[in-house]
């Protein structure tokens, strides 16, 4: 099997040559850019699977370079940002990024994110079926029964805290913010009703989590929203068709 | 020596109620002169202590009127002096120069006789007046002066405060990060050690810019919050994955019914992350630490708690919660007592206040009270 290209847009050397040494130790191929206009450069010509971009570009926002790459593009992207920045994050997440990590990071977590993100990737790709049945930790969800599991017990989850969990799902580990959560359990009508998640949330983590006070997969990321993380997928499952965003996205890669 | 004693007794209960009606002079004064001012603000000899001016000056014209009934014209005199002598004190020279002039004009205009007219009959109060004006302007000039000097001695020892906590917990970690990388070139285990301490190095730095950081912009702009309506349990759960604890053992105490609270929860998260790191920070390795909140009458009281030292001998609740003080002076603990100074301000910004106290039997406990608005209504779930 062939090395996973990245890409990683950053600025600074110096961040730029341990990041890549980090990768290169996982047996990634890592390809540089500097500068915004690199990074459109980088994702056409060398199609690489994930791209690793940190928001402040010298010669342009980020985000719009996220917004531009994801016209064409459904590889997965990682964004760098400063820690104080919550809206920067949510800008760059609705503008179609799958993630962030916050400088500094830890080269563990680092590579981490980006082998969940290779992994979905490769899931959801354009020739991978959608599994219907989802496990995390001692859960496992089947979409397409409703039926929830947690150490091999019939959970009873209401219609909302269901529609909740699918949607984190169906993010396959990426961060959804609150105004994405809130339009794909309870639509446009509840996008200023951020509460609404965490109440949710708090009845899924009890239901589901076994220390809901401190959880392992159903993660806050404060002020921004949530993930799910430690999904695996049962490959023997039957198909389910992917939601329709990347149904799309998938077919202009493909036009 | 025998006589003095109730004398001296008479002489404090008499200052208790004058201290007390003194507090209120000023703070009389400057509402109605439209300032809101308390007595420990630093006194302003610009314009804006005209109006104090005035107002005290209507004050002591109010009183005078009250007092004639009872003492002599010449003896009301002094209340105005006395007037001139406080407004110089508070307000700088300026509004002391003005309360004089027109506590003088008051004085002639309502009581000097022929009342109600600037016209005097006695040649003799030209001489009070003189007299209120250059005690005026003298009892201003020394209060600058006086003034002046605190500052710069209080401005002094806070930029020493600054510079040395700044060197000493800045360059600490940076001394150390540049020792460790050295020995990276060491072989085997020492190299594995110096790699982790580097970590946490860099850590403790990026902490402490962080504290200092976010302290200035406090300082500079104010505390602004972006208020949402927040589980407390994913606040505590985010302090909780963002410190390192060691090998301390951590207990949560949440109830997970807790009604959702109004706060900025980046903020928020870092009042209980600098509280947990904190508490590891002066506990031993071995210590344990616990994190708690509950909902009690109208209020969310929030703590953690350890079972180390305890506080500081010697140092009350609200020093420690002061910017550059520390539990441990000059030790090797880095920090530069930023931390619950940031906490103070982020709660007290929230409508809350932080307390520190003792956990018994032994460690410290740091609580904080934030006032309980009613939550949001969420839409009950209609059953399918």
């Amino acid at each position: 099997m062939s090395r996973p290209r990245i890409l990683l847009v950053e600025d600074e050397p110096d961040i730029r040559r341990f990041i890549r040494l980090a990768l290169e130790r996982e047996e990634m191929a890592v390809f540089e850019a500097a500068t915004a206009w690199e990074a459109r450069i980088g994702v056409a010509t060398r199609q690489p699977q994930l791209v690793v971009l940190d928001l402040g570009l010298p010669d342009g926002d980020g985000k719009e370079v996220i917004r531009e790459v994801r016209g064409w593009s459904s590889a997965p992207v990682l964004v760098l940002s400063a820690r104080e920045h919550e809206q920067e994050k949510v800008a760059a997440l609705e503008a179609g990024a799958d993630d962030y990590l916050a400088k500094p990071f830890g080269v563990p977590e680092l590579i981490a994110r980006v082998r969940a993100h290779l992994r979905r990737a490769c899931l959801s790709g354009p020739h991978g079926a959608e599994p219907s049945i989802v496990h995390f930790g001692t859960v496992s969800v089947d979409l397409a029964t409703y039926e929830v599991e947690r150490d091999g017990m019939p959970v009873h989850l209401t219609p909302i805290e269901f529609r909740l969990l699918a949607a984190l799902i169906r993010g396959h580990g990426k961060v959804l913010t609150y105004r994405q959560l809130l339009l794909a359990v309870w639509g446009p009508g509840y996008v200023d009703r951020p509460h609404y998640v965490r109440v949710y949330m708090n009845n899924l983590r009890q239901k589901l989590e076994h220390d809901p006070a401190r959880p392992c997969h159903l993660i806050t990321e404060l002020q921004v929203g949530y993930r799910l993380a430690g999904i695996g997928r049962d490959d023997a499952a039957p198909v389910m068709p992917p939601p329709l965003l990347e149904r799309r996205l998938q077919a202009s890669h493909h036009a | 020596m025998v006589e003095a004693a109730p004398n001296r007794a008479f002489l404090c209960v008499l200052y208790a109620p004058c201290s007390h009606a003194y507090r209120f002079f000023i703070q009389a004064t400057a509402t109605m002169g439209g300032m809101n001012a308390t007595l420990t603000q630093p006194p302003h000899s610009s314009l804006r202590g005209l109006l104090p001016a005035l107002a005290a000056c209507a004050l002591a014209t109010a009183a005078a009127g009250l007092l004639l009934k009872i003492f002599d014209l010449s003896n009301v005199v002094a209340l105005f002096l006395f007037t001139v002598v406080l407004v110089a004190l508070h307000w700088g020279r300026l509004a002391g120069a003005v309360a004089a002039l027109v506590g003088v004009l008051s004085f002639d205009f309502f009581f000097v006789p022929p009342v109600y007219s600037f016209h005097v009959s006695d040649v003799q109060y030209l001489f009070t007046f003189a007299l209120a004006v250059a005690v005026a302007l003298f009892t201003g000039r020394s209060a600058e002066q006086a003034r002046e000097a605190r500052l710069r001695v209080e401005g002094e020892r806070l930029r020493h405060a600054l510079l040395a906590a700044v060197s000493h917990d800045l360059k600490t970690p940076l001394t150390a990060i540049r020792g460790l990388a050295e020995m990276l070139e060491a072989p085997g285990q020492q190299r594995i050690d110096a790699a982790r301490a580097i970590r946490q190095q860099a850590d403790a730095l990026h902490r402490q810019v962080g504290n200092l950081l976010d302290l200035a912009r406090m300082q500079e702009q104010g505390v602004r919050l972006q208020l949402e309506w927040h589980a407390l349990s994913e606040v505590v759960a985010a302090a909780l994955a963002g410190v390192s604890l060691g090998e301390r053992q951590v207990r949560v105490e949440l109830d997970m019914s807790l009604p959702l609270v109004e706060l900025d929860g980046c903020l928020f998260e870092r009042v209980l992350s600098n509280l947990l790191d904190n508490a590891a920070k002066y506990t031993p390795h071995d210590a344990r630490i616990e994190i708690g909140a509950r909902a009690q009458a109208g209020t969310m009281v929030v703590y953690v708690q350890d079972n180390g030292p305890g506080l500081p001998v010697g140092i009350t609740s609200d020093a420690l919660l002061q910017p550059f003080t520390r539990g441990v002076r000059e030790s090797s603990i880095a920090g530069v007592g930023l931390g619950l100074a940031l906490c103070q301000r982020i709660v007290q910004a929230h409508g809350g206040e932080l307390r520190a106290s003792s956990n018994l039997p032994t460690g410290a406990r740091f609580e904080l009270r934030l006032p309980l608005r009613r939550a949001p209504v969420v839409e009950a779930e209609r059953n399918r």
